[in-house]
């Protein structure tokens, strides 16, 4: 076997370890992009049916392991949105629907990059995992060749 | 091919490659996660300056939400963005020296594969 093929098995092995490493970073990035983007809906769907609600209506808010306490509705002229770096900023319905929408949308974005990239290093994975396997067949095969 | 039947020149090579290769993704990680902490402030110091002392301010501590000053809020928030820009540029110098690092000890471990018979 000559040391060309043998740099050329040792390229592709570090190749691999790093594709795997990025399919690891892309596919975390992608679940926290997932869970983002479901909060964010959550909250969407929350403003929006708050909208219709009254002043003193009677509502139940969650408080973790499918369990509610009763509350009532104080104010619907207004809510607390987080607005990043820890920092929240009162907002009417209106503006923080705007605001929340504009974030889906963002996230949005970010997700289909995110899968489109996932897509790419999968292909390079499995591509660089084939040439290897390839490389190692013929050396090998050459092994035996010699042998007998 | 097990490790054992590497040249031990070239299993140390490889071995300083790894660690590089560790120290960069270390960096790079690091320096995401500053990236998206400075987007957050940028992004809050953005919507405290859009708005007006009138309107009520909080900041997050935990999972309390304490009433703030809108004004310090912006000036802590600005101290922040200092320091994580400081943060940044070092990080980035960080990790423009361990690619050239990782391309040295990559172009070193080609140059002691080449002509190594590896034993089958």
């Amino acid at each position: 076997m000559s040391a060309s093929s043998d740099e050329e098995i040792n390229r592709l092995a570090t190749e691999i370890q790093l594709l795997e490493a990025t399919l690891n970073v892309i596919k975390s990035r992608l679940d926290m992009t997932d869970a983002t983007l479901s909060e964010s809906q959550m909250a969407l769907e929350t403003l929006k049916a708050l909208e219709s609600a009254k002043e003193g209506d009677n509502i139940l808010v969650p408080i973790g392991a499918g369990s509610y306490i009763f509350a009532k509705v104080e104010s619907i002229s207004k809510v607390v949105v987080g607005v990043g770096a820890n920092v929240c900023v009162e907002k009417s319905i209106k503006e923080s629907i705007d605001m929340i929408s504009e974030r889906i949308s963002r996230l949005e974005q970010i997700k289909s990059s995110l899968q489109q990239q996932l897509v790419q290093a999968s292909q390079k994975l499995e591509e660089s995992r084939g040439n290897l396997e390839r490389l190692i067949r013929i050396r090998e095969a050459g092994g035996s060749a010699r042998k007998s | 091919m097990s490790s054992t039947e590497i040249p031990p020149a070239v299993q140390e090579q490889l071995v300083r490659f790894q660690q590089i290769q560790q120290t960069l993704q270390a960096v790079v990680a690091q320096r995401q996660q500053v990236e998206m902490e400075l987007m957050g402030v940028e992004k809050a110091l953005e919507e405290l300056e859009k708005i007006d002392d009138s309107t009520v301010v909080y900041k997050s501590i935990g999972s309390l939400l304490i009433k703030a000053d809108r004004q310090k809020l912006i000036e802590e928030l600005k101290d922040q963005k200092e320091l994580l820009n400081a943060r940044l540029t070092i990080l980035n110098k960080q990790e423009t020296r361990a690619r050239t690092q990782l391309k040295e000890a990559r172009e070193k471990l080609q140059e002691k594969l080449k002509g190594v018979q590896i034993e089958e």
